[in-house]
Protein backbone atom coordinates (compact mmCIF):
# COMPACT_ATOMS: atom_id res chain seq x y z
CA UNK A 1 0.00 0.00 0.00
CA UNK A 2 1.33 3.39 -0.93
CA UNK A 3 2.12 5.70 1.94
CA UNK A 4 0.78 9.23 1.73
CA UNK A 5 4.22 10.41 2.81
CA UNK A 6 6.26 9.16 -0.15
CA UNK A 7 7.42 11.29 -3.06
CA UNK A 8 5.17 9.34 -5.45
CA UNK A 9 2.11 10.25 -3.33
CA UNK A 10 2.62 14.00 -3.60
CA UNK A 11 3.10 14.62 -7.31
CA UNK A 12 1.24 17.81 -8.24
CA UNK A 13 -1.15 18.13 -11.20
CA UNK A 14 0.37 19.29 -14.47
CA UNK A 15 -1.24 22.74 -14.21
CA UNK A 16 -0.34 23.36 -10.55
CA UNK A 17 0.35 26.89 -9.24
CA UNK A 18 3.93 26.68 -7.92
CA UNK A 19 3.50 29.71 -5.64
CA UNK A 20 1.70 27.50 -3.11
CA UNK A 21 5.00 25.72 -2.42
CA UNK A 22 7.08 28.55 -0.82
CA UNK A 23 4.55 29.04 2.06
CA UNK A 24 4.79 25.29 2.79
CA UNK A 25 8.59 25.54 2.88
CA UNK A 26 8.42 28.74 4.92
CA UNK A 27 6.13 26.99 7.42
CA UNK A 28 8.79 24.55 8.55
CA UNK A 29 11.66 27.05 8.41
CA UNK A 30 9.75 29.64 10.46
CA UNK A 31 9.04 26.97 13.11
CA UNK A 32 12.54 25.57 13.42
CA UNK A 33 14.01 29.10 13.17
CA UNK A 34 12.77 29.47 16.75
CA UNK A 35 16.20 28.17 17.76
CA UNK A 36 17.67 31.65 17.04
CA UNK A 37 15.30 33.07 19.69
CA UNK A 38 16.47 30.66 22.37
CA UNK A 39 18.20 33.49 24.23
CA UNK A 40 14.80 34.73 25.51
CA UNK A 41 14.71 31.63 27.75
CA UNK A 42 18.29 32.02 28.97
CA UNK A 43 17.66 34.12 32.10
CA UNK A 44 14.43 32.30 33.15
CA UNK A 45 16.27 28.97 32.69
CA UNK A 46 19.28 30.14 34.74
CA UNK A 47 16.92 31.12 37.52
CA UNK A 48 14.72 28.00 37.29
CA UNK A 49 17.59 25.47 37.17
CA UNK A 50 19.88 27.55 39.38
CA UNK A 51 22.52 27.08 36.67
CA UNK A 52 25.20 29.26 35.11
CA UNK A 53 25.33 30.83 31.67
CA UNK A 54 27.59 28.09 30.31
CA UNK A 55 25.31 25.23 31.44
CA UNK A 56 22.27 26.87 29.85
CA UNK A 57 24.26 27.90 26.77
CA UNK A 58 24.92 24.22 26.10
CA UNK A 59 21.25 23.68 25.19
CA UNK A 60 21.61 25.92 22.12
CA UNK A 61 25.09 24.59 21.27
CA UNK A 62 23.91 20.96 21.33
CA UNK A 63 20.96 21.85 19.08
CA UNK A 64 23.21 23.54 16.48
CA UNK A 65 25.75 20.71 16.66
CA UNK A 66 22.98 18.17 16.06
CA UNK A 67 21.69 20.30 13.18
CA UNK A 68 24.93 19.83 11.25
CA UNK A 69 25.34 16.15 12.15
CA UNK A 70 21.75 15.16 11.36
CA UNK A 71 21.60 17.09 8.08
CA UNK A 72 24.73 15.23 6.95
CA UNK A 73 23.59 11.82 8.22
CA UNK A 74 19.96 12.03 7.11
CA UNK A 75 20.55 14.00 3.87
CA UNK A 76 20.43 10.89 1.62
CA UNK A 77 17.28 9.71 3.47
CA UNK A 78 15.64 13.10 2.91
CA UNK A 79 16.56 12.96 -0.79
CA UNK A 80 15.15 9.44 -1.16
CA UNK A 81 11.90 9.91 0.74
CA UNK A 82 10.95 13.38 -0.43
CA UNK A 83 9.82 16.56 1.30
CA UNK A 84 6.61 15.40 2.99
CA UNK A 85 8.15 12.42 4.81
CA UNK A 86 11.11 14.60 5.85
CA UNK A 87 8.89 17.46 7.06
CA UNK A 88 6.85 14.99 9.13
CA UNK A 89 10.02 13.42 10.58
CA UNK A 90 11.54 16.85 11.30
CA UNK A 91 8.32 18.17 12.82
CA UNK A 92 7.95 15.09 15.01
CA UNK A 93 11.50 15.44 16.37
CA UNK A 94 11.12 19.19 16.88
CA UNK A 95 7.77 18.93 18.69
CA UNK A 96 8.74 15.87 20.76
CA UNK A 97 11.89 17.81 21.70
CA UNK A 98 9.72 20.63 23.08
CA UNK A 99 7.56 18.20 25.06
CA UNK A 100 10.56 16.39 26.58
CA UNK A 101 12.09 19.77 27.44
CA UNK A 102 8.78 20.75 29.11
CA UNK A 103 9.03 17.60 31.22
CA UNK A 104 12.59 18.56 32.12
CA UNK A 105 11.48 22.06 33.16
CA UNK A 106 8.56 20.67 35.18
CA UNK A 107 10.74 18.15 37.05
CA UNK A 108 13.79 20.42 37.32
CA UNK A 109 15.96 18.01 35.29
CA UNK A 110 18.27 20.03 33.01
CA UNK A 111 19.54 16.88 31.27
CA UNK A 112 16.05 16.29 29.90
CA UNK A 113 16.19 19.74 28.28
CA UNK A 114 19.59 18.85 26.75
CA UNK A 115 18.11 15.59 25.45
CA UNK A 116 14.78 17.01 24.31
CA UNK A 117 15.49 20.45 22.87
CA UNK A 118 19.20 19.88 22.20
CA UNK A 119 19.53 16.34 20.83
CA UNK A 120 16.05 15.34 19.56
CA UNK A 121 15.01 18.87 18.60
CA UNK A 122 18.43 19.37 16.99
CA UNK A 123 17.87 16.31 14.78
CA UNK A 124 14.57 17.91 13.74
CA UNK A 125 16.46 21.11 12.92
CA UNK A 126 18.87 19.32 10.56
CA UNK A 127 16.21 17.31 8.71
CA UNK A 128 13.81 20.26 8.61
CA UNK A 129 16.40 22.72 7.32
CA UNK A 130 17.19 20.67 4.20
CA UNK A 131 13.76 19.09 3.68
CA UNK A 132 12.18 21.67 1.32
CA UNK A 133 15.34 22.97 -0.37
CA UNK A 134 15.80 20.58 -3.31
CA UNK A 135 12.02 20.50 -3.90
CA UNK A 136 11.95 24.29 -4.17
CA UNK A 137 14.78 24.24 -6.70
CA UNK A 138 12.82 21.73 -8.80
CA UNK A 139 9.79 24.06 -8.72
CA UNK A 140 11.91 27.12 -9.61
CA UNK A 141 14.50 25.90 -12.12
CA UNK A 142 14.43 29.40 -13.63
CA UNK A 143 15.14 31.16 -10.30
CA UNK A 144 16.66 28.76 -7.75
CA UNK A 145 18.26 31.56 -5.73
CA UNK A 146 14.91 33.26 -5.19
CA UNK A 147 13.32 29.95 -4.18
CA UNK A 148 15.90 28.92 -1.61
CA UNK A 149 16.20 32.51 -0.38
CA UNK A 150 12.48 32.50 0.41
CA UNK A 151 12.71 29.33 2.51
CA UNK A 152 15.98 30.07 4.27
CA UNK A 153 14.76 33.61 4.99
CA UNK A 154 12.14 31.82 7.11
CA UNK A 155 14.85 30.32 9.29
CA UNK A 156 16.14 33.82 10.04
CA UNK A 157 12.60 35.14 10.43
CA UNK A 158 11.56 32.40 12.86
CA UNK A 159 13.27 34.23 15.69
CA UNK A 160 11.43 37.48 14.89
CA UNK A 161 8.15 35.66 15.59
CA UNK A 162 9.29 33.27 18.33
CA UNK A 163 11.03 35.90 20.42
CA UNK A 164 8.03 38.20 21.13
CA UNK A 165 5.61 35.24 21.13
CA UNK A 166 7.64 33.38 23.78
CA UNK A 167 7.90 36.48 25.98
CA UNK A 168 4.16 37.11 25.72
CA UNK A 169 3.31 33.45 26.45
CA UNK A 170 5.62 33.34 29.51
CA UNK A 171 4.01 36.55 30.83
CA UNK A 172 0.50 35.25 30.10
CA UNK A 173 0.97 31.84 31.77
CA UNK A 174 3.13 33.18 34.58
CA UNK A 175 0.74 36.00 35.45
CA UNK A 176 3.06 38.96 34.73
CA UNK A 177 6.26 40.07 33.09
CA UNK A 178 8.46 40.12 36.21
CA UNK A 179 11.35 37.63 36.19
CA UNK A 180 9.66 35.23 38.66
CA UNK A 181 6.45 35.24 36.60
CA UNK A 182 8.38 34.48 33.42
CA UNK A 183 9.98 31.48 35.17
CA UNK A 184 6.54 30.26 36.29
CA UNK A 185 5.32 30.42 32.69
CA UNK A 186 8.14 28.32 31.21
CA UNK A 187 6.47 24.87 31.12
CA UNK A 188 3.12 25.89 29.57
CA UNK A 189 5.00 28.12 27.11
CA UNK A 190 7.08 25.18 25.87
CA UNK A 191 3.96 22.96 25.61
CA UNK A 192 2.07 25.69 23.71
CA UNK A 193 4.97 26.31 21.32
CA UNK A 194 5.16 22.54 20.68
CA UNK A 195 1.44 22.41 19.80
CA UNK A 196 1.60 25.52 17.57
CA UNK A 197 4.64 24.15 15.71
CA UNK A 198 2.94 20.73 15.29
CA UNK A 199 -0.08 22.37 13.61
CA UNK A 200 1.93 24.67 11.32
CA UNK A 201 4.41 21.97 10.24
CA UNK A 202 1.56 19.50 9.63
CA UNK A 203 -0.16 22.08 7.40
CA UNK A 204 3.11 22.63 5.52
CA UNK A 205 3.55 18.86 5.02
CA UNK A 206 -0.05 18.66 3.74
CA UNK A 207 0.50 21.46 1.21
CA UNK A 208 3.96 20.47 -0.09
CA UNK A 209 4.07 18.85 -3.55
CA UNK A 210 6.75 17.75 -6.02
CA UNK A 211 6.44 18.84 -9.67
CA UNK A 212 4.75 16.66 -12.27
CA UNK A 213 7.40 15.07 -14.54
CA UNK A 214 5.96 16.92 -17.56
CA UNK A 215 5.65 20.28 -15.79
CA UNK A 216 7.82 23.30 -16.58
CA UNK A 217 7.30 26.94 -15.57
CA UNK A 218 5.37 29.02 -18.12
CA UNK A 219 7.70 30.45 -20.75
CA UNK A 220 10.66 28.39 -19.51
CA UNK A 221 12.30 25.96 -21.90
CA UNK A 222 15.24 24.17 -20.26
CA UNK A 223 16.75 23.32 -23.66
CA UNK A 224 16.94 27.02 -24.60
CA UNK A 225 18.55 28.15 -21.35
CA UNK A 226 22.05 29.47 -21.90
CA UNK A 227 24.24 27.84 -19.27
CA UNK A 228 26.27 30.24 -17.15
CA UNK A 229 30.00 29.50 -16.75
CA UNK A 230 29.67 27.71 -13.38
CA UNK A 231 26.44 25.84 -14.16
CA UNK A 232 26.75 22.16 -14.89
CA UNK A 233 24.52 20.17 -17.21
CA UNK A 234 25.35 16.95 -15.36
CA UNK A 235 24.37 15.43 -12.04
CA UNK A 236 26.68 14.31 -9.25
CA UNK A 237 25.69 11.94 -6.42
CA UNK A 238 26.41 12.91 -2.80
CA UNK A 239 28.91 10.03 -2.61
CA UNK A 240 30.93 11.52 -5.48
CA UNK A 241 30.35 15.16 -4.53
CA UNK A 242 32.26 14.82 -1.26
CA UNK A 243 35.23 13.50 -3.25
CA UNK A 244 35.51 16.68 -5.32
CA UNK A 245 37.74 19.66 -4.41
CA UNK A 246 34.75 21.94 -5.15
CA UNK A 247 32.80 20.51 -2.20
CA UNK A 248 35.65 21.13 0.23
CA UNK A 249 36.38 24.60 -1.15
CA UNK A 250 32.73 25.49 -0.56
CA UNK A 251 32.97 23.91 2.90
CA UNK A 252 35.82 26.32 3.70
CA UNK A 253 33.89 29.24 2.16
CA UNK A 254 30.76 28.54 4.23
CA UNK A 255 32.76 27.86 7.38
CA UNK A 256 34.64 31.16 7.16
CA UNK A 257 31.62 33.23 6.11
CA UNK A 258 29.64 31.87 9.09
CA UNK A 259 32.60 32.32 11.46
CA UNK A 260 32.88 35.98 10.39
CA UNK A 261 29.15 36.54 10.92
CA UNK A 262 29.33 35.00 14.37
CA UNK A 263 32.16 37.42 15.11
CA UNK A 264 29.56 40.20 15.04
CA UNK A 265 26.56 38.28 16.36
CA UNK A 266 28.31 36.84 19.39
CA UNK A 267 29.30 40.22 20.84
CA UNK A 268 26.95 42.65 19.14
CA UNK A 269 25.46 44.17 22.29
CA UNK A 270 28.64 44.56 24.40
CA UNK A 271 30.60 45.73 21.34
CA UNK A 272 28.31 48.67 20.49
CA UNK A 273 28.16 49.61 24.18
CA UNK A 274 31.96 49.63 24.40
CA UNK A 275 32.31 51.69 21.22
CA UNK A 276 29.65 54.32 21.91
CA UNK A 277 28.66 53.99 25.58
CA UNK A 278 24.96 53.46 24.77
CA UNK A 279 22.53 51.80 27.20
CA UNK A 280 21.87 48.04 27.33
CA UNK A 281 18.32 48.67 26.06
CA UNK A 282 19.63 50.55 23.02
CA UNK A 283 22.10 47.73 22.42
CA UNK A 284 19.16 45.28 22.42
CA UNK A 285 17.56 47.41 19.71
CA UNK A 286 20.77 47.09 17.69
CA UNK A 287 20.60 43.28 18.06
CA UNK A 288 17.02 43.43 16.74
CA UNK A 289 18.22 45.39 13.71
CA UNK A 290 20.90 42.76 13.09
CA UNK A 291 18.29 40.00 13.01
CA UNK A 292 16.40 41.96 10.35
CA UNK A 293 19.64 42.34 8.38
CA UNK A 294 20.25 38.60 8.71
CA UNK A 295 16.76 37.78 7.43
CA UNK A 296 16.73 40.40 4.68
CA UNK A 297 20.15 39.31 3.43
CA UNK A 298 18.92 35.75 3.02
CA UNK A 299 16.22 36.81 0.59
CA UNK A 300 17.80 39.81 -1.16
CA UNK A 301 21.29 38.43 -1.80
CA UNK A 302 20.10 34.95 -2.72
CA UNK A 303 17.67 36.46 -5.25
CA UNK A 304 20.36 38.67 -6.78
CA UNK A 305 22.56 35.58 -7.21
CA UNK A 306 20.17 34.42 -9.96
CA UNK A 307 21.43 37.41 -11.99
CA UNK A 308 24.99 37.95 -10.74
CA UNK A 309 25.96 34.27 -10.44
CA UNK A 310 26.66 32.45 -7.14
CA UNK A 311 30.45 32.74 -7.37
CA UNK A 312 30.24 36.51 -7.87
CA UNK A 313 27.86 36.83 -4.95
CA UNK A 314 30.32 35.01 -2.70
CA UNK A 315 33.11 37.27 -3.97
CA UNK A 316 30.99 40.14 -2.67
CA UNK A 317 30.14 38.48 0.69
CA UNK A 318 33.77 37.65 1.39
CA UNK A 319 35.59 40.53 -0.34
CA UNK A 320 33.33 43.42 0.62
CA UNK A 321 32.80 41.73 4.02
CA UNK A 322 36.57 41.83 4.66
CA UNK A 323 36.72 45.51 3.69
CA UNK A 324 33.76 46.36 5.95
CA UNK A 325 35.33 44.50 8.88
CA UNK A 326 38.48 46.52 8.29
CA UNK A 327 36.46 49.76 8.19
CA UNK A 328 34.79 48.89 11.52
CA UNK A 329 38.13 47.98 13.10
CA UNK A 330 39.87 51.14 11.91
CA UNK A 331 37.15 53.80 11.81
CA UNK A 332 34.01 52.24 13.41
CA UNK A 333 34.47 54.06 16.69
CA UNK A 334 34.18 57.44 14.94
CA UNK A 335 30.57 57.22 13.85
CA UNK A 336 27.66 55.15 15.18
CA UNK A 337 25.98 55.45 11.77
CA UNK A 338 29.02 53.96 10.03
CA UNK A 339 29.29 51.22 12.68
CA UNK A 340 25.61 50.19 12.44
CA UNK A 341 25.57 50.35 8.63
CA UNK A 342 28.76 48.30 8.23
CA UNK A 343 27.72 45.62 10.74
CA UNK A 344 24.25 45.40 9.19
CA UNK A 345 25.77 44.75 5.76
CA UNK A 346 28.20 42.17 7.22
CA UNK A 347 25.26 40.33 8.84
CA UNK A 348 23.24 40.50 5.63
CA UNK A 349 26.21 38.76 3.91
CA UNK A 350 26.19 36.13 6.67
CA UNK A 351 22.50 35.41 5.96
CA UNK A 352 23.06 35.67 2.21
CA UNK A 353 25.79 33.03 2.44
CA UNK A 354 23.39 30.53 3.99
CA UNK A 355 20.67 31.20 1.44
CA UNK A 356 22.89 31.19 -1.66
CA UNK A 357 24.77 27.96 -0.91
CA UNK A 358 22.01 25.51 -2.04
CA UNK A 359 21.79 27.19 -5.46
CA UNK A 360 25.62 27.24 -5.69
CA UNK A 361 25.61 23.48 -5.02
CA UNK A 362 22.90 22.98 -7.64
CA UNK A 363 24.98 24.90 -10.19
CA UNK A 364 28.04 22.74 -9.49
CA UNK A 365 26.53 19.31 -8.81
CA UNK A 366 23.09 19.39 -10.48
CA UNK A 367 19.74 18.95 -8.80
CA UNK A 368 19.83 15.12 -8.51
CA UNK A 369 21.01 14.82 -4.87
CA UNK A 370 21.49 18.49 -4.01
CA UNK A 371 19.55 18.14 -0.74
CA UNK A 372 21.91 15.46 0.56
CA UNK A 373 24.99 17.40 -0.62
CA UNK A 374 23.62 20.51 1.12
CA UNK A 375 23.14 18.43 4.28
CA UNK A 376 26.77 17.26 4.17
CA UNK A 377 28.00 20.84 3.68
CA UNK A 378 26.09 22.09 6.73
CA UNK A 379 28.70 20.41 8.95
CA UNK A 380 30.66 23.61 8.16
CA UNK A 381 27.95 25.54 10.02
CA UNK A 382 28.29 23.31 13.11
CA UNK A 383 32.08 23.68 13.03
CA UNK A 384 31.78 27.47 12.72
CA UNK A 385 29.23 27.47 15.53
CA UNK A 386 31.95 26.08 17.79
CA UNK A 387 35.00 27.87 16.31
CA UNK A 388 33.42 31.34 15.89
CA UNK A 389 32.46 32.01 19.51
CA UNK A 390 35.66 30.32 20.69
CA UNK A 391 37.84 32.71 18.63
CA UNK A 392 35.86 35.83 19.52
CA UNK A 393 35.55 35.08 23.24
CA UNK A 394 39.20 33.96 23.56
CA UNK A 395 40.39 37.23 22.01
CA UNK A 396 38.17 39.29 24.35
CA UNK A 397 39.30 37.30 27.41
CA UNK A 398 42.97 37.64 26.42
CA UNK A 399 42.44 41.39 26.01
CA UNK A 400 40.82 41.67 29.43
CA UNK A 401 43.70 39.71 30.99
CA UNK A 402 46.13 42.16 29.35
CA UNK A 403 44.25 45.10 30.89
CA UNK A 404 42.62 46.33 27.67
CA UNK A 405 39.13 47.82 27.66
CA UNK A 406 36.53 49.36 25.34
CA UNK A 407 36.94 48.98 21.55
CA UNK A 408 40.51 47.71 22.05
CA UNK A 409 39.02 44.43 23.29
CA UNK A 410 37.33 43.73 19.96
CA UNK A 411 39.79 45.12 17.39
CA UNK A 412 42.16 42.04 17.30
CA UNK A 413 39.15 39.74 16.74
CA UNK A 414 38.10 41.89 13.79
CA UNK A 415 41.51 41.60 12.17
CA UNK A 416 41.28 37.80 12.59
CA UNK A 417 37.90 37.92 10.82
CA UNK A 418 39.42 39.99 7.99
CA UNK A 419 42.04 37.25 7.57
CA UNK A 420 39.34 34.54 7.65
CA UNK A 421 37.31 36.31 4.98
CA UNK A 422 40.36 36.78 2.75
CA UNK A 423 41.11 33.03 2.97
CA UNK A 424 37.44 32.34 2.16
CA UNK A 425 37.68 34.72 -0.81
CA UNK A 426 40.70 32.80 -2.16
CA UNK A 427 38.88 29.46 -1.68
CA UNK A 428 35.93 30.83 -3.65
CA UNK A 429 38.21 32.05 -6.45
CA UNK A 430 39.57 28.50 -6.75
CA UNK A 431 36.10 26.98 -7.35
CA UNK A 432 35.86 25.65 -10.92
CA UNK A 433 33.18 23.59 -12.67
CA UNK A 434 33.10 19.93 -11.57
CA UNK A 435 34.91 17.45 -13.80
CA UNK A 436 32.63 15.27 -15.93
CA UNK A 437 34.26 12.13 -14.50
CA UNK A 438 32.10 12.63 -11.39
CA UNK A 439 28.82 12.83 -13.33
CA UNK A 440 26.20 10.11 -13.05
CA UNK A 441 24.93 8.57 -16.28
CA UNK A 442 21.96 10.66 -17.43
CA UNK A 443 19.83 7.54 -18.06
CA UNK A 444 20.50 6.26 -14.53
CA UNK A 445 19.47 9.58 -12.98
CA UNK A 446 16.31 9.76 -15.10
CA UNK A 447 15.45 6.13 -14.30
CA UNK A 448 15.87 6.65 -10.56
CA UNK A 449 13.86 9.89 -10.61
CA UNK A 450 11.09 8.22 -12.63
CA UNK A 451 11.02 5.23 -10.27
CA UNK A 452 10.77 7.55 -7.24
CA UNK A 453 7.65 9.16 -8.74
CA UNK A 454 6.03 5.87 -9.70
CA UNK A 455 6.80 3.51 -6.81
CA UNK A 456 3.67 2.43 -4.98
CA UNK B 1 18.05 -1.99 -26.15
CA UNK B 2 15.90 1.05 -25.43
CA UNK B 3 18.05 4.19 -25.32
CA UNK B 4 15.24 6.71 -24.66
CA UNK B 5 15.30 8.64 -21.37
CA UNK B 6 12.92 7.06 -18.85
CA UNK B 7 10.04 9.33 -17.77
CA UNK B 8 7.65 8.66 -14.90
CA UNK B 9 4.06 7.99 -15.89
CA UNK B 10 1.86 10.07 -13.63
CA UNK B 11 -1.76 11.14 -14.36
CA UNK B 12 -2.20 14.79 -15.44
CA UNK B 13 -4.16 15.35 -12.22
CA UNK B 14 -1.14 14.30 -10.13
CA UNK B 15 -0.98 11.62 -7.43
CA UNK B 16 -4.41 10.19 -6.63
CA UNK B 17 -3.40 9.90 -2.93
CA UNK B 18 -3.05 13.69 -2.60
CA UNK B 19 -5.77 15.41 -4.64
CA UNK B 20 -5.62 19.17 -5.04
CA UNK B 21 -9.22 20.00 -4.16
CA UNK B 22 -11.04 22.61 -2.11
CA UNK B 23 -9.60 21.34 1.22
CA UNK B 24 -6.08 21.65 -0.21
CA UNK B 25 -6.71 25.18 -1.45
CA UNK B 26 -8.25 26.21 1.88
CA UNK B 27 -5.31 24.87 3.93
CA UNK B 28 -2.83 26.39 1.44
CA UNK B 29 -4.50 29.81 1.65
CA UNK B 30 -4.70 29.81 5.47
CA UNK B 31 -1.07 28.69 5.70
CA UNK B 32 0.01 31.51 3.37
CA UNK B 33 -1.84 34.06 5.53
CA UNK B 34 -0.34 32.60 8.73
CA UNK B 35 3.28 32.56 7.54
CA UNK B 36 3.20 35.94 5.78
CA UNK B 37 1.19 37.53 8.61
CA UNK B 38 3.48 36.03 11.24
CA UNK B 39 6.56 37.33 9.47
CA UNK B 40 5.12 40.83 9.07
CA UNK B 41 4.02 40.85 12.73
CA UNK B 42 7.47 39.84 13.99
CA UNK B 43 9.22 42.21 11.61
CA UNK B 44 7.12 45.23 12.53
CA UNK B 45 7.50 44.55 16.29
CA UNK B 46 11.28 44.34 15.92
CA UNK B 47 11.50 47.50 13.80
CA UNK B 48 9.30 49.47 16.23
CA UNK B 49 11.37 48.25 19.20
CA UNK B 50 14.69 49.01 17.52
CA UNK B 51 13.66 52.47 16.34
CA UNK B 52 12.05 53.37 19.69
CA UNK B 53 15.11 52.31 21.63
CA UNK B 54 17.48 54.27 19.40
CA UNK B 55 15.35 57.40 19.26
CA UNK B 56 14.42 57.14 22.95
Amino acid sequence: MASILTRSAIVAPKNFNRWLIPPAALAIHLCIGQVYAFSVFKIPFMSHFDAGEVSIGWIFSIAILMLGISSAVFGPWVEKNGPRASMVAAGTCWVVGFFIASLGIMTGQLWLVYLGYGVIGGIGLGIGYISPVSTLMKWFPDRPGLATGLAIMGFGGGALIASPMSNQLMALFGGGSDPEHLVAGLTPTFVTLGIVYAVVIAAGAFVIRVPHPEWTPKGFDPSKVKAKPMQTKGNVSVRNAIRTPQFWLLWVVLFLNVTAGIGILENAAPMIQSYFGITAAAAAGFVGLLSIGNMGGRFIWSTTSDYLGRKNNYMMYLGVGAILYLVVALFGGGSIFLFVLATLIIISFYGGGFATIPAYLKDLFGVYQVGAIHGALLTAWSAAGVAGPLIVNSVVEAGEAAGKEGPELYTPGMFIMVGALVIGFIANVLVRPVSEKYFEREEDVAAKQAAALEEN
Amino acid sequence: MNDSTPVAHVPDSGSPQSPVGSAYKAVGSVLTVVVVGGLLWGLSLTVVKAVAIFTG
